[in-house]
């Protein structure tokens, strides 16, 4: 499916909307200043994940992962690519930068992290559905990106939704990037669920 | 309100019974935050028993879970949102399970909003892992990883400062060596002169003094040259490479000044060692040389043998000269240590001392077995690299 500038547009607002809110909650949870935007998002097939995805780093990321189901089903997945996951949890835990290797205790407490970020643009995005998703558990999984998301969404036609995520933690100077991939099996009830807002909108 | 409640809790014996088996925390919550189900476990590790909690609000009891940073992310949940991690660092403790010893244990809490198809009635199902032990592991973990890391520091700072010192010493011998050795040049210089100005006036008494003086400043000017061989043996800058025994002592004998009666017998199949070459040959040719130098018959049999062990190599170094006295056994391999009447042969006391300097460094051992009229055998062990 080929989106407009507009659809781009509004897709990437709902994105920059839910992952505010997931900062907000972050910042509420551990009186801390951290922002994360999203400066574009892209519309993306499988095989291009893949080129885009080894382009932004290592093949084995830490990945949080939320699958739905319901009026639109898919996946949502918040990558974390190495230094951003060490940087990020020793800036929200205020611990010294551990080891690369990433003990339980850290996979938890990415996981928690993951949880809120993609609760929050899950938010973002079923507000435009009059219809509850049913959620599975979230999972916490190491894995090339692509190869997480074939798995999750389990059909290869699928449409993606490749969002490079920027965060900075004030008096920090820590930042970062992590990468949010929402994966659907078709885009266009999305689409057609946002337009139909939109319209709503003109018409009041 | 009783047919809800008959209903609610037919939901949830029908669903959620199985509950009371599993090893983690369970409860249930409806919308109003009472209590619907409280499963075996949490009753073991609160001490809140299900009869007394039931259909109370949870935040009577536990009222941490009123703070906003819970209160708006379990709110999600009834609004069937997706399932909400709360892990162990950020939040030691939803439910406070007490150990026993004064602290509580660490959880991972999870709620996953579960809705009842027949009335649509959300509830809020809260999955509780107890994690102490794994976070204690971690913690202690990462208290040793740190510890070794300081002693890394710490070690790397003393290795700095002992090859700085070392450097320092180095620096130290040449300069003494190089100064101390210039003025020696200058009273040579001088006995020359003496010696020219007397002419036919010197008496033989006068002419046997400047002699041992040119002796004895000769001597001194060896020992000199051999504290500063001595300081660079113990500098540990070696480059370690595989070096051929057999072609070292080929190139050793052909080197070394051997009356042509002397027989040095070593076997044509040595092995390849890895070793520092010029240490490795300073120390054979100051023992081989020591057998040739201090031996009393002009046709004189010294046997050289290398044995491989597990982990070392043995050389042994076997004459049949004079031998040494076992008094001396020890003495000779301290500096400037002779024995007796070797300043006479040229001996300054110190090629034994590097001998046993660099065989330290290969991590090895010397010994000696001697007795006087029987000859000397020197053995010493040089480590496998």
């Amino acid at each position: 499916m080929i989106l407009t500038e507009d659809q781009i547009d509004a897709l990437g607002e709902i994105f920059n909307i839910g992952v505010g809110k997931g900062a907000d909650t972050l910042n509420q949870m551990l009186d801390c200043q951290i922002k994360i935007r999203v400066p574009q998002i892209e519309v993306l097939t499988l095989k291009e994940l893949k080129e885009q995805a080894e382009k932004f780093g290592p093949k084995n990321v830490s990945t949080v992962n939320q699958k739905f189901d319901g009026s639109i089903s898919g996946n949502t997945m918040l990558a974390f690519p190495p230094q951003s996951a060490q940087n990020l949890v020793a800036a929200l835990t205020g611990e010294e930068q551990g080891s690369p290797e990433l003990d339980s205790v850290t996979v938890d407490t990415l996981s928690e992290v993951g949880n809120i970020i993609i609760n929050s643009v899950m938010g973002s995005i079923t507000n435009f559905f009059k219809q509850r998703l049913d959620y599975s558990v979230p999972n916490y999984a190491e894995d090339a990106i692509h190869s997480l998301v074939a798995s999750h969404v389990g059909d290869t036609n699928c449409s993606i939704i490749f969002a490079k995520a920027h965060f900075s933690v004030e008096n920090l100077e820590v930042q970062g990037e992590v990468i949010l991939v929402f994966s659907v099996g078709s885009l266009e009830v999305l689409i057609g669920a946002i337009d139909a807002f939109g319209d709503s909108l003109g018409e009041s | 309100m009783g047919l809800r409640k008959k209903s609610e809790e037919e939901f949830i014996s029908q669903n959620f019974s199985f509950l009371d088996l599993v090893p983690v925390g369970v409860f249930i919550l409806r919308k109003d935050y009472s209590v619907l189900f409280w499963n075996s476990c949490l009753e073991r590790w609160t001490g809140v028993l299900r009869e007394n909690i039931l259909h109370q609000s949870v935040l009577d009891n536990f009222p941490i879970l009123k703070q906003a940073k819970y209160a708006s992310r379990i709110d999600s949940i009834f609004k069937g949102g997706p399932p909400v991690i709360f892990s162990s660092k950020f939040h030691e403790y939803l439910i406070p399970c007490p150990l026993g010893d004064g602290t509580f244990q660490t959880q991972q809490t999870m709620i996953t909003s579960i809705t009842d198809k027949d009335t649509n009635d959300i509830y809020a199902l809260f999955t509780l892992q107890d994690l102490t032990d794994a976070s204690k592991q971690i913690s202690k973990f990462k208290t040793i990883k740190k510890e070794l890391a300081n002693k890394e520091v710490e070690l790397n700072g003393m290795l700095n400062e002992v090859n700085r010192v070392n450097k320092e010493l180095e620096q130290f011998a040449y300069v003494v060596s190089h100064d101390l050795r210039a003025p020696l040049r200058g009273i040579t210089h001088l006995a020359e002169w003496i010696k020219e100005d007397l002419g036919d006036v010197m008496n033989e008494s006068v002419e046997e003094h400047l002699v041992s003086l040119q002796e004895r400043v000769s001597r001194m000017d060896k020992m000199i040259e051999g504290i500063f061989t001595y300081s660079k043996a113990i500098s540990k800058n070696s480059e370690m490479k595989k070096v051929d025994l057999k072609l070292l002592l080929d190139e050793i004998v052909d080197e070394l000044v051997v009356p042509s009666q002397f027989i040095i017998e070593y076997s044509e199949k040595l092995p390849i060692i890895t070793s520092h070459r010029t240490k490795l040959k300073q120390v054979l040719s100051n023992l081989i040389g020591n057998s040739v130098k201090h031996h009393d018959k002009k046709n004189g049999h010294i046997i050289i043998s290398v044995q491989e062990n597990e982990e070392d190599f043995e050389f042994e170094i076997k004459d049949d000269g004079p031998g040494i006295a076992p008094m001396f056994h020890e003495k000779i391999f301290q500096l400037f240590n002779t024995m007796g009447d070797e300043p006479k042969k040229g001996s300054t006391g110190i090629g034994l001392a590097i001998v046993k300097k660099i065989i330290t460094e290969f991590d090895g051992v010397i010994s000696l077995d001697s007795e006087i009229g029987k000859g000397v055998s020197f053995k010493f062990t040089h480590r496998k690299y």
